[in-house]
């Protein structure tokens, strides 16, 4: 169990450089540079360059760059005035992680209750209310339920304030607006696992057991179907959290999501850097824990030594 | 004696179809048998005959639809089940009838604890303490012959071997001493010293607590070790029932003979092809007006295509269903039987597998 961890550990860390280093270069490979700006003076121009050391050979910006990473300096942004990389991210990311985990909660218990019910109704009127819903959130983008939900909750029902990031009532929207892609995602992925276990063997032992149909279902169909779901929780956290611009645009929730479209604009580079490698470690680290639960959850995983 | 005539199970005139979009599959046309207490009983046959519908058709682990209970009836120690609704076929299942499946690989819940899902059953059908319950795990699996019965309790399917896994079931099938095991091929994906030792395991059972057994399988040498009565079943019907003298040294079906030739031969020095029996079991959406088994059948007369033969009794429990013993072919079967020695070839097998 230990050695399974550290050796996932192990492999977190090494994607976590190459991420770095790939990342570090093609920024270089851009054209131009962050002062582009036409009616700066050429003088403050070279000045910039040279306070920021943008003219020092590649490699030593690189090991400098790594060397001020290791000390957890992500560096001072090229385009706001005195205001460091890591204070944007201080800033700005609780907010998308409070949005992104509501968005995640509601997309599991919405997401999990809609699969099984339309797995155990499979074929009936149920199954196929619930895949519609699931086709909606698929098939229907970010902006459009953002707005609709603006506009029959927040503006016709008074149900929620329209825009703003001032208290949990503001959450509930963009939350929903942001989950119900990944409410379909994963009641469709549930449902498909379900139905598959439903025909195994297992089942058909524990039926023939003479448990009752309330009791295969939650001990045997339940916990199995569940682990494929597992596996993309981590990718799904990570693009919660991270992949909110638009929604975080329309509720004007002051999220992450805006500096980093804007970082690419404008060539920040220590932005898009620091936000890249930031949202990158983020994912690994998510994905790590969800190994981690894995392991837990799925017996088999735990030793690689499985006994034929 | 009295006991041993007990019946713990009456099968009569079973028929099971199967609703898809083709058609209606008759998987099973018409089955009549019973189980007497403490007796093992095999079902053989080859894919598709409907050994396992059968099998699971008592049970009712069908999913109806697409299954469909046509006519006949099943009594479990004379009372009658054929009616029974879900709920009431719970506490039967389990408790007094209980199923092993074929592959052991895939029978076991992976994330359950081997232990959990013996004690399962027990939870279900008994009102034992926890602790009675965990020493009855320990006992059962001690009973199927798992070493550290303690430690092994508390682990998962995948730590097993496919042999162990194989005796985790019959412990779970056993867990609450029911009346009738059925065995739905139960060593057919293990290989072969794991399949004796199942055998004989099952062999041992059957002696110690009396348990019936159904046996399904299309294994004519681990029928050869353990059955009392033998039923050959053939798209959906039984074509021959006996006991295993019958089946062996006195066949009368010439399926039952083509079973029999197909078995390979360790006392011959001839270097022969193995047989087989050639052709395709009949589309069981339409199955054919006459008997069924007439369009593979190397002796086949005219009326054979024409009309269904009923069974008959060759003597007591022996019966077939075949036009070639009808007394209007008697010169033609003894042509048959002047040319082949099915007996032989049977009392051959019979004897290399009661050494073994």
């Amino acid at each position: 169990m230990l050695k399974y961890f550290f050796q996932r550990f192990l492999i977190a860390c090494v994607t976590i450089l190459i991420l770095i280093t790939v990342t570090f270069f093609l920024i270089q490979l851009l054209p131009g540079d962050p002062f582009l700006d036409p009616k700066l003076p050429v003088e403050v121009k070279e000045n910039m360059m040279e306070y920021y050391g943008l003219n020092d050979p590649l490699y030593m910006q690189y090991f400098n760059y790594l060397g001020n990473l290791f000390q957890g300096d992500l560096g001072y942004s090229l385009k706001y005035k005195n205001l460091t990389v890591n204070e944007v991210i201080m800033d700005a990311f609780p907010k998308s992680v409070e949005l992104g985990l509501y968005a995640l909660l509601i997309s599991i218990l919405f997401g999990l209750t809609l699969g099984i019910i339309a797995a155990l109704e499979h074929n009936k009127k149920l199954d196929f209310l619930s895949m519609f819903i699931a086709l909606i959130g698929i098939s229907v983008p970010a902006f459009i339920i953002g707005g609709l939900f603006q506009y029959f909750f927040a503006v016709k029902l008074h149900l929620f304030p329209v825009a703003q990031w001032q208290g949990f009532s503001y959450t509930v929207l963009p939350s929903f607006a942001l989950a119900l892609g990944s409410v379909a995602l994963i009641a469709r992925l549930m449902r498909a696992s379900m139905l598959e276990i439903v025909s195994t063997d297992y089942v058909k032992t524990a039926d023939a057991k003479g448990l009752s149909r309330g009791q295969i279902i939650l001990r045997h169909q339940i916990r199995n179907a569940v682990l494929p779901v597992l596996t993309i929780l981590g990718p799904l956290l990570a693009n919660l959290v991270t992949g909110t611009f638009v929604i975080e645009k329309i509720f004007a929730v002051p999220g992450l999501g805006k500096y980093y479209v804007e970082s690419m604009q404008t060539l920040d580079y220590t932005m898009i850097l620091g936000l890249t490698i930031f949202f990158g470690s983020f994912l690994v680290v998510v994905n790590l824990l969800i190994d981690f639960c894995y392991g837990i959850i799925d017996p088999r995983i735990r030793t690689k030594k499985a006994g034929g | 004696m009295e006991n041993e005539n007990k019946k713990v199970l009456e099968v009569e005139d079973l028929r099971i179809s199967f609703d898809t979009y083709a058609g209606e599959v008759q998987a099973i046309r018409g089955i009549s048998f019973d189980v007497k207490e403490g007796e093992v009983v095999a079902i053989v046959g080859e894919s598709g005959s409907g050994k396992s519908v059968t099998s699971q058709g008592i049970m009712k682990l069908l999913p109806t639809p697409p299954a469909r209970y046509k006519s006949g009836a099943i009594r479990l120690e004379g009372k009658d089940i054929t009616g029974y609704n879900r709920k009431q076929m719970e506490k039967l299942k389990g408790s007094k009838m209980a199923m092993i499946f074929q592959d052991p690989m895939t029978s076991l819940n992976p994330t359950m604890k081997v232990g959990r899902q013996i004690a399962e059953g027990l939870k279900k059908h008994t009102n034992l303490s926890k602790d009675k319950i965990h020493s009855r795990v320990i006992e059962l699996l001690t009973m199927v012959g798992i070493p550290d019965p303690d430690d092994r309790a508390n682990r998962y399917p995948h730590e097993f071997s496919g042999g162990m896994r194989q005796r985790v079931m019959i412990a779970i099938a056993l867990a609450c001493e029911p009346k009738l095991l059925i065995a739905d091929e139960p060593t057919t994906a293990l290989d072969v010293t794991i399949q004796a030792q199942i055998l004989k395991l099952m062999d041992k059972l059957n002696e110690e607590t009396g348990t019936s057994i159904i046996l399904i399988t299309h294994d004519l040498g681990v029928v050869a070790k353990m059955a009392d009565r033998i039923i050959v079943m053939y798209a959906g019907k039984p074509v021959e029932t006996g006991n295993k003298h019958d089946i062996f040294y006195n066949p009368k079906h010439p399926y039952t003979w083509g079973l029999l030739g197909a078995l390979p031969r360790v006392d011959t020095d001839k270097k022969e092809p193995l047989k087989s029996i050639s052709g395709t079991p009949p589309d069981l959406i339409s199955p054919p007006k006459g008997c069924a088994f007439a369009n593979r059948c190397e002796h086949a007369m005219e009326v054979c295509l024409e009309h269904d033969p009923a069974m008959q009794e060759y003597g007591e429990g022996h019966t077939a269903a075949c036009w070639l013993h009808h007394p209007n072919a008697k010169e033609y079967l003894d042509q048959i039987m002047e040319k082949h020695s099915f007996g032989v070839g049977g009392e051959k097998y019979a004897n290399q597998n009661a050494g073994g």
